[in-house]
């Protein structure tokens, strides 16, 4: 209940309105009316359920609706942030948002929490000319209690941008909905000060919402030369009032220039649904595309962003290899060569269980700098495959606990808190150390600790390692490091499963990052960057990254890959991840596999994570003679 | 028949690490499994269900030394090829005979449908069995007949750490007109004790229907019967390939079925 009072101390105007409230309940009308006057734009923003109570059947879902006064357009973003009852953050995510002059915006979002506790969520709305905070309470009564409750893919908040009234024609059309909700939310503003409590049962609002759904007749998402890119589409009317508009699907570039749109109109009834095929224009280029679905109807305007992908195999970016990139990477294993890595290998009895010994290994990388990992052996005697896993960006690894396989999870420098103060002292972000210098870039160690590691490996087959049977994993950064240091030691892995690589095509990363509302890492990172050092500019930043640039160690890879690449990546765009892909040599591509999630941003399902099980099983048959 | 029971139960055993019962071996890989078994009877179920004696000194004994191989051909389909030597030990009416040789070697395919999570699995199993001896010495070693198998079995995680197999098996033998046609189904249960060590319970039913309905105190010619048994595993994982498992099991109904108690031992050696 504490969350739901404290949005009543924005600001000093809605105290004082709350204190009149108080104390005038019958004036609170006249009061509301002048308070909306005075704003640019009305915001209503609640839990799209009465007592703000929510479980893993009803997920978190927040309404909001902008009403924009102004008779210009507002955009800009919706930043949350959801702390637990604890006072810990656990969420926080970002919407962009914008409402054409003298127009109404009304759609929700889901909140994604896993625990069982007392939420409040802050947003900041941060519009051309106007901002304001919020805060809502919400209560999440945890896990599912039957398995057909349990829901899988769980949209990551990052995909969700509203741009509904971007796609409306014609002259504002007048909401009596967010009318009518917001002056519900007065009325509840008053209840709430008359009754000291955040119960909000008593409320008579017209619930209901328009859920849409659109999928690719392609299940991945990917369609073939000669396919039709279709959709098919299913509207659902929540409301009881019967709905009549458009929906739209309009399709962008990855930098968001429009390719051509898609339009139909449609009528709903009461609490009626609707499905139907798309079919989009052809499309003669390959590459990835996002698709706006624009829905606007009498009461509700929603936009939700998909994506796919066109003769993706096709697919190439122009190479941004540095004349000298071999030469560089050469010189700098041979500069790691020349450092004893005076390897320390501490049994660690309390990580350790009754089924697998776990040892602290440390070891000195390039500038002497250190690093660590977990090495994780089963107990029962013989000869074990290896898997070498490597970590996201600046996230510390844990020992792994695996049955058939020796597993050694890496830690790069910097993890390590005291390294962290040695190789960055001025707490810069990790990505920008060192950035306008290749030698002194922070990269250029972390990739040296990753090949450090793997030479541990190799050097110590009599721990009861299969040296045959070597297996390199990771996500984000982690898949990244993974296949970086796969290429920069052929014949030293098996295998390498990387899901959701980042840090591929910096060029195109860039220029795709720019063109969105809210810049994200590692572009917010890199523009930050800029802006703090004058004359500085991104031609100078890339001059650097080039060299770390995972496309330009793809061609190197001599194994075969699990690749992993969500549609709706916000860290990553999907386009250079998969020009990366397809950048390693055809007698590679042909042993690998690309899997393609569409629905997803930087994360893989349940799914693909077991399927990953089975690949590490079917990589550790083939044992390679490495004597 | 023991023997095919004993592969079928292999079959689920070979998997069974938690929630992997009767999973696909994997693209690539090899499971061998090593086995012993002994059967010993000295009672019967009549062909009214009855429980009867075999004359005083009469029993009957097996020896079955037994290797499987199953290997993942694809990521769903798997090649199983058993082969039994069986080494029987017959006294009947005072008189004892005995005979030995390889038994009927059964090759097989399986097809496995995974759910997304591949948690579960639908298998269908396909397979011949052909046998290695002539029957011109008794104890006969089996029907002397050529066969062909199917199977359909459903294999989940009934609760953590636990699988659960359910099989249905249709065998004809088709060398000879009285067959016989055989129709069982069986239903496993495996339960992890710890990471190395885990139990299975068994319980399978089985008809064999014939137009020789006679009844022989070895019980692998017998042509015209029913059976129900309860088999209990327990198996322990002493590397990182091999599992050894000790099995008994016990006749609990029957007709035109020899009673009996035996054992087996396995040794499940994973490739690589």
């Amino acid at each position: 209940m504490r969350t739901v009072r404290s949005y009543y101390i924005l600001t000093l105007q809605a105290l004082l309105f709350l204190v009149a409230n108080i104390f005038f309940v019958e004036a609170a009308a006249f009061q509301r009316k002048a308070k909306a006057e005075q704003k640019g734009v009305e915001i209503l923003l609640e839990p799209d359920n009465k007592k703000a109570s929510f479980s893993a059947r009803k997920p978190v879902k927040f309404r909001i609706g902008l009403r924009n006064n102004f008779s210009s357009d507002q955009e800009g973003t919706i930043i949350y942030k959801v702390v637990n009852g604890k006072g810990e953050e656990v969420l926080t995510s970002s919407l962009d948002v914008r409402v054409n002059a003298k127009k109404t915006l009304v759609s929700s979002f889901e909140v994604n929490v896993d625990d069982e506790d007392t939420y409040s969520l802050t947003a900041t709305i941060d519009l051309t000319e106007y901002n304001e905070t919020f805060t809502r309470g919400f209560t999440y009564s945890g896990p599912p209690r039957k398995p057909k409750d349990r829901r899988e893919n769980v949209p990551n908040p990052y995909i969700q941008n509203w741009t509904a009234d971007n796609v409306r024609p014609g002259p504002p059309i007048a909401k009596q909905e967010l009318v009518k909700e917001a002056e519900k939310e007065n009325h509840e503003e008053a209840t709430h000060a008359d009754e000291g409590h955040g119960d909000e049962e008593g409320s008579d609002e017209e619930e209901g919402e328009i859920i849409v759904k659109v999928k690719p007749t392609q299940k991945d998402g990917i369609f073939m030369n000669g396919n039709a890119i279709k959709y098919g589409i299913n509207i659902q009317n929540k409301y009881k009032r019967k709905q009549e508009g458009t929906f739209t699907l309009i399709v962008e570039t990855e930098d968001g220039k429009e390719l051509n749109k898609k339009q139909v109109k449609i009528k709903l009834g009461k609490r009626g649904q609707k499905s139907f095929n798309m079919t989009l224009p052809p499309i003669s280029d390959p590459g990835i595309y996002n698709i706006k679905a624009a829905l606007n109807t009498t009461t509700y305007d929603d936009t939700s962003l998909h994506a796919f992908g066109y003769r993706i195999a096709s697919f190439g970016t122009p190479y941004r290899r540095p004349p000298d990139f071999e030469d560089f990477w050469k010189a700098t294993k041979t500069e790691l060569d020349q450092i004893d890595p005076q390897f320390k290998i501490t049994l660690d009895e309390g990580l350790s269980t009754y089924f697998h010994n776990v040892y602290k290994v440390e070891w000195v990388s390039l500038g002497n700098i250190n690093a660590y990992g977990w090495l994780s052996i089963p107990k029962p005697k013989g000869k074990y495959p290896v898997l070498i896993g490597y970590g996201g960006y600046k996230i510390p690894l844990n020992p792994l606990y695996y049955d058939d396989y020796v597993i050694f999870t890496v830690n790069v420098r910097g993890i390590d808190p005291k390294v962290y103060k040695q190789i960055n002292p001025e707490n810069k972000e990790q990505i920008t150390v060192g950035l306008e210098d290749k030698d002194a870039y922070l990269y250029k160690g972390i990739y040296m600790d990753c090949v450090r590691a793997l030479e541990f490996i190799h050097s110590h087959g009599d721990m009861g390692f299969d040296l045959g049977r070597v297996i390199a994993f990771g996500g984000s950064q982690g898949a990244t490091l993974s296949l970086v240091t796969a290429a920069l030691m052929p014949g030293k892995v098996n295998a390498v499963v990387a899901n959701n690589p980042v840090f591929a095509d910096w060029k195109n990363t860039y220029s795709i990052g720019l063109t969105k509302r809210e810049l994200s890492f590692p572009i917010k990172n890199l523009v930050d960057y800029e802006k703090e050092h004058k004359g500085v500019k991104q031609e100078h930043i890339l001059e650097t990254l080039n060299y770390f640039d995972l496309q330009n160690f793809m061609p190197g890879i001599r194994c075969p890959v699990l690749y992993a690449v969500g549609l709706l990546d916000p860290f990553c765009p999907p386009g250079p991840q998969i020009a990366a892909y397809n950048k390693m040599s055809p007698a590679v591509l042909a042993r690998s596999d690309l899997y393609i999630f569409p629905k997803l941003g930087h994360e893989v399902p349940e799914s693909h994570q077991a399927l990953v099980s089975i690949w590490f099983a079917e990589m550790a048959v083939k044992k390679i003679n490495r004597k | 028949m023991i023997l095919k029971r004993i592969i079928i139960l292999l079959l689920a055993i070979n998997c069974a690490t938690p929630s992997r019962a009767d999973w696909p071996v994997g693209k690539g890989r090899t499971s061998m499994i090593l086995s012993y078994g002994f059967f010993y009877s000295s009672k019967y179920f009549d062909s009214t269900g009855k429980v009867a004696k075999f004359v005083p000194g009469d029993n009957f004994k097996s020896h079955t030394i037994g290797l499987t191989a199953l290997h993942g051909i694809t990521r769903r389909l798997d090649l199983t090829v058993g082969v039994p030597f069986i080494m029987q030990d017959l006294i009947s009416s005072g008189k004892r005979e005995t005979n030995a040789g390889i038994g009927d070697i059964a090759i097989g395919l399986s097809y496995h449908f995974p759910s997304e999570l591949y948690k579960k699995h639908l298998t269908l199993k396909a397979g011949v069995i052909m046998p290695a001896y002539q029957n011109t010495n008794t104890p006969y070693l089996g029907f002397g007949s050529k066969g062909f198998q199917g199977a359909i079995n459903y294999s989940f995680t009934p609760a953590p750490q636990s699988f659960a197999v359910i099989e249905g098996t249709y065998t004809r033998y088709i060398d000879f007109s009285d067959g016989p046609e055989q129709i069982g189904g069986s239903a496993t249960f495996g339960k992890q004790l710890n990471k190395y060590s885990m139990v299975t319970f068994t319980f399978n039913h089985q008809t064999s229907n014939s137009t020789n309905t006679g009844f022989n105190q070895n019980v692998l010619i017998n042509k015209n019967f029913t059976s129900g048994r309860l088999t209990m595993a327990y198996g322990h994982k002493i590397t990182r390939t091999i599992t050894p498992f000790i099995q008994a099991f016990y006749t609990l109904y029957g007709t035109n079925m020899g009673i009996g108690f035996g054992g087996n031992l396995f040794l499940i050696i994973k490739l690589p």
